[in-house]
Parts: C-alpha cells; structure tokens; sequence
C-alpha cells in the first residue's frame, strides 16, 4: 500500500494537508473530511491490534478527538497520514495498557465480526470444506496475533496486514530501515511460533 | 549445506525472501539451501502461508452507526471549543503549549503531593511576612510546613503567563542539602510550558525573552516587597544567579529566603529550555529544542561505565574509542566517528536479520548484547545497566556521541540518561555573592 492513496493527493479532491489548513482557518467541515476519510483506516488498525470491534470503535473516536485536539501543533514535518498512524498507533498502545484487555488465549478475537463480514471472509472458497478451513486458519491467525507483544502486533498489522513496504513502516513507526526488518523477523519467527500447534495439527 | 549455521542464516533470509526483497544472488543462495534441507523448507512454506493469510485477513468496515456515533462525537467537540479561528503561529503554539501546561500541573500534583489536593497557604506563622494572593494556575501552592509560598501577581506579554514562585522564610539547609533541591519542580514544569517550548517553536523568539527574564525579577521583587520582604537584595541575587550563566539566557522562576551553611541566603532557580527534563511524560520536544542544549548537560551514567561501553564497542567499530573525560559531555569526542554504512548500526534486536545492505549483522549483534549482559553482571549499578540494555547497538553509539537528539528521535527517555543542568544559586543576601 502506499501512504499517498487515501490523501488525495492524486484525485480530484484536497489533499489531507489541504483540509487540515483549510481547518485550522476555521473550516469545521474540513475535518469531518478527514474523519471520513480515515475512520475505515484507524478502525481497522485499531479493530486488528485490540482484537476488539467495540473497543475499536471507542478508540477511533478517542483518535480523532485526540486529533482534533492537537492538530494545531502539526507541524508539517511527516505526512499527515504517517502522523496519524502514529496518533492512532499510541492511542491503541495506551489503550491496551489501560483496560488491560489483552485478549486471552480462552477469548476468540474476531468473534464479533457482523455475519456479512464473515461471509466476506470466506469469499472466493469455492467449495464449504475450504471455505471451512480457511475460516479456521484465519482464527488461529488472529488467536496467535492476539497473544503478541503489542510493538510485534503492531509491525506485522503495517506491513503484512496492511501491506505497507519496509520504508512507509520505518517512517511510520520513526525507526531505521534495519530496525523494522530485524523486529518484522522477531514478531514474524514468534507468531510462527505461536501457530505451531496449529500447523502441527493440519494435514 | 544443512549444517546448523546456515540454517540460522536461512531462518534470517526467509522473511525477506518471501517478502520478495531479497537481492538475487542471496536468493538463489537460499533457494538452494531450501532444496537440500527439508526443515528450511517446511519454515518457508509455513512462513510463505502465514503471510499470506496476514494479508488476507478480512478489513471491517464502519457500520453506519459507527459512522454517524464517530461525527456526532466530533462536532460536540467542535462546538465546545472554540470555533477554529484563522490560526496565525502563535495561536497554534499556545494552545500546545496550553496542553502542556495541562500535563506540567498534573505531574506536579502527583509528584509532590502524591496526587492528594495541594494544601491552601496559609498565614505566616512568624508574621515576617504576609502572604498574597495565590494564583491557582501555577505552581505548586504550598512550601514544606515550616515555610510559605507566594506566588507573584502580574502578567507577562508572552503567548501564555506563568508567574514565578516565592518561599519565605524558607528552611535550613546543610551540605549537600541542595543537590536534590526539588521545590522549584513545579515552577520549572510550569515555565517549560509557558515559554521554552513556544520559544522552541518560534512563538517567542529572544527579545521576548530577555523582556520576560525582566519582568520575572520584577514580579519577584514586587512580591517580597508587598510582603514585607526584601526586594533590592532578592533583585541582587537574582542578577548574581544569571551572571553566572553568562550569555545564555534564562529565566528566574522561583526563589526562597533560605539558610545555606547557617547564613541567610536568597536560593535563585533559573529555569532554562532542558527543563523538558522533569517532564515523566513521555511527551517530547522537538529535536530543535534537545540540539540547542549544547553541553550543559550532566549525564547519570557514570564515567567508568562509558568508559568500558567505549572499549567494549572498539571491536565492533573497527576502532579504538576512548571515553571522554569530563562526565560533563561536550558533543562528539569519544572517537567513535564514522561513516553510516548501515552496517550493523539500523539493527535493533539480537537475533538480526540483513541490513539494508543485505549482509547479516545478527551475530555481532548478539556479541554487543552479549557484551552489555557482561557489563551488567560486573557493574553494581544495574538500573543504569537496564537502561542502557534497552538500548539498541546504534542508540548506544548515540550515547557516546551525545546525540540527544537522536535518542529522542528513537523515542529514547533521555531522562535515563541525563538530569538537567546546575540552575539552583545560593546568593548572601547581605553581601550579593554565591555561596553555592
């Protein structure tokens, strides 16, 4: 995924640097833009490192009134997508720590996906035992992530989840190129390890 | 080809292998080893399809309700601030520094009084003075018990006022007493915000300052004076305590009439732009702020520890590094320059993987980590030792370096390492001179 597709930078709309000028001149509506424009982003994040839709969605409003909040002191210095990534990336960080909701390996994150999401999961099977199967591998998929460390959730969320290269993490997370492959390899090498049982069990 | 070590070099190539970011030749290097050893090759096929059940993991989608919950939530915030104005600069830097006065006033309450309400001054019980109004947005409001604490009146032209401190009579004090000096905390706290972070930011520049260093001693001033104390020899002291900071410009934030080593002494705090600190939060300035701080700054971590850092990095920088001398850092001058190559230093974990260069770095990696175990099993200061075991192989490099502002652009504590510079002065109110 690049950092440029949801800023608008290449369609025929403002940019997210626009709308958050346009805002600090006073344009309310600017930043419901911006709301709109990113809620699908941080619910996901947030949905994916908290395990949770209804924390999720707490924490999405947390976000952008956190944002909403503190966009005066933007600066300018990273884009504001990368800056609201890490906005968001803190508040889910604090978040967990707060309500100490770490899910536990008796919860099943995802659980309260809505019906029609699940079905969209398993779009594409072509026959039920597939389909099955590959519903019950994404569940222990996201059994195993639950159980991370939050900095390895919160790599593997960017870049195998969200498909962000090695650069758009490094700059989203503010660390180095080698840092963000050394720490992808450790949370990659422990989620492996936490599906171990699980590979073990499949034929 | 399947001995153990290169399966361990393989376990570090399969990520980027399958991430497709591998050179060719150190693929095909690997693809080889897969094809002659078969527990590689079941890590990579089992590593090839977790990743791609990763990225097939199904996104959710905001539920109308969400949306129209998340915008509802978002104009109440709206309507009750205030309605956005046309921001200039200094607006925008005041209402930062307003939330980090939020946080200074918090941290003040929960670090001197526990959290509990801060006690209401109270009249002088030796009636040398009397005590004026507090204002309730500074500071902390109470001195210990045996002392009282005013707060000046008056309001500055900066993008946010902040009144400085006064305690009178103040306590004894005796040797060595005043190195953890702790009551100017929340005036300092209170200053950062008020005005070394807008001057940070370009709200105030330097004559902004200079005006704001006079009329703080003002303010001073007037209030020992409205209590009955004395003002031309606080003014005395305070300009004793900022000429011996020489040209660097500070900011007189508290006082207190203190006995020093039985003589009647005026203790000046100046406030200055390391005062970020005192902030626990992990909030941060900018790296403008941390570059300008020069090397006044006194590092915790002692000589001798960074001495056998330096000599324990030498094997890995190819170098000989010497430590510096003086625990007072002056920049770059350990010896450790050199060029960044990448080579080993963007790597943050022990068991490595390719650089940006593609060469692996893990096992020297490990030997640094190995060598700071070492350390800290020699040293006795093992909180310092813990610290510096958060640190990555680059950061430590930093460290030697005094590149503050790198560590905190690491998200490093710089707190760990460093505690502000001297900026507390014993003054003779009788004679004008520092006593300490």
């Amino acid at each position: 995924m690049l950092l440029d597709e949801l800023d608008g930078s290449e369609r025929d709309r403002p940019t997210d640097e626009e709308l958050v000028r346009d805002f600090l001149a006073g344009n309310g509506a600017a930043f419901e833009e911006l709301v709109t424009r990113y809620q699908p982003t941080v619910m996901n994040m947030a949905y994916r490192l908290l395990g949770n839709r209804s924390d999720a969605a707490d924490v999405c409003q947390e976000v952008f009134v956190l944002l909403l909040r503190k966009l005066g002191s933007f600066r300018g210095e990273a884009k504001f997508s990368t800056w609201l990534y890490r906005v968001s990336l803190n508040a889910c960080h604090d978040y967990a720590r707060k309500s100490r909701r770490n899910v536990s390996l008796s919860e099943s994150p995802g659980d309260d996906l809505p019906e029609i999401e699940q079905r969209l999961a398993d779009e594409g099977a072509d026959a039920p035992e597939a389909s099955m199967e590959r519903a019950e591998v994404q569940k222990a998929v996201r059994e195993a992530i639950a159980r991370l460390p939050f900095k390895f959730k919160e790599i593997i969320y960017l870049h195998d989840i969200s498909g962000y290269n090695y650069k758009e993490v490094a700059e989203i997370l503010d660390i180095s190129l080698g840092t963000v492959k050394s720490r992808l390899n450790r949370a990659r090498n422990r989620l492996a390890v936490e599906l171990r049982d699980f590979w073990e069990q499949m034929p | 080809m399947t001995t153990g070590k290169s399966c361990r070099k393989a376990a570090r190539l399969i990520g980027p292998f399958v991430d497709g970011e591998l050179p060719a030749s150190r693929a095909e290097e690997l693809e080889r080893h897969l094809s002659a050893c078969s527990a590689c090759a079941l890590r990579h096929r089992r590593m090839r399809s977790m990743v791609g059940e990763l990225s097939s993991l199904p996104t959710i989608s905001p539920s109308p309700g969400e949306r129209e919950e998340l915008l509802m939530r978002v104009r109440r915030e709206l309507s009750e601030s205030a309605p956005a104005p046309a921001f200039h600069r200094r607006a925008q830097i005041a209402a930062a520094a307003v939330s980090l006065l939020a946080i200074a006033v918090v941290v003040v309450t929960v670090t001197m009084w526990g959290g509990k309400r801060a006690p209401v001054v109270e009249e002088s019980a030796s009636g040398e003075f009397a005590p004026t109004e507090v204002n309730e947005t500074t500071g902390p409001k109470v001195s210990p018990e045996s002392s009282k604490y005013y707060a000046g009146e008056g309001v500055l032209n900066a993008a946010l006022s902040s009144t400085p401190s006064l305690v009178a009579p103040g306590r004894e004090y005796g040797e060595g007493e005043l190195a953890g000096y702790r009551d100017d905390l929340g005036a300092r706290l209170d200053f950062y915000s008020a005005y070394w972070y807008p001057y940070s930011m370009g709200a105030l520049d330097e004559a902004d300052m200079r005006r704001a260093q006079r009329e703080l001693t003002d303010q001073l001033a007037a209030t020992a004076a409205s209590i009955g104390g004395d003002p031309t020899s606080l003014r005395t002291a305070i300009e004793a305590a900022l000429s011996q900071a020489g040209d660097e410009l500070l900011l007189p934030c508290h006082a207190e009439l203190a006995k020093v080593d039985g003589r009647e002494c005026w203790l000046i705090s100046l406030s200055g732009p390391e005062d970020y600190l005192l902030f626990s939060d992990p909030q941060r300035p900018p790296a403008m702020v941390l570059a300008s701080l020069g090397g006044e700054e006194s590092l915790k971590v002692s000589e001798s520890l960074l001495r056998e850092l330096a000599a324990g990095l030498a094997p890995y920088e190819g170098a000989s590094p010497q430590a510096p001398s003086d625990p007072r850092w002056e920049g770059s001058g350990t010896g450790l320059e050199r060029e960044e190559t990448g080579q080993a230093t963007g790597e943050e974990e022990t068991s490595g993987t390719p650089t940006d260069g593609g060469e692996p770095v893990g096992e020297t990696q490990a030997d640094f980590r190995s060598f700071l175990r070492d350390l800290s099993a020699r040293y006795n200061s093992l909180d310092m030792l813990d610290k510096l075991e958060r640190l990555n192989y680059e950061q430590v490099i930093m460290l030697l370096h005094g590149n503050w502002a790198g560590l905190a652009a690491e998200g490093v504590n710089l707190g760990d390492f460093l505690r502000p510079p001297r900026r507390l002065w014993a003054v003779d109110r009788e004679t004008g001179a520092v006593v300490r």
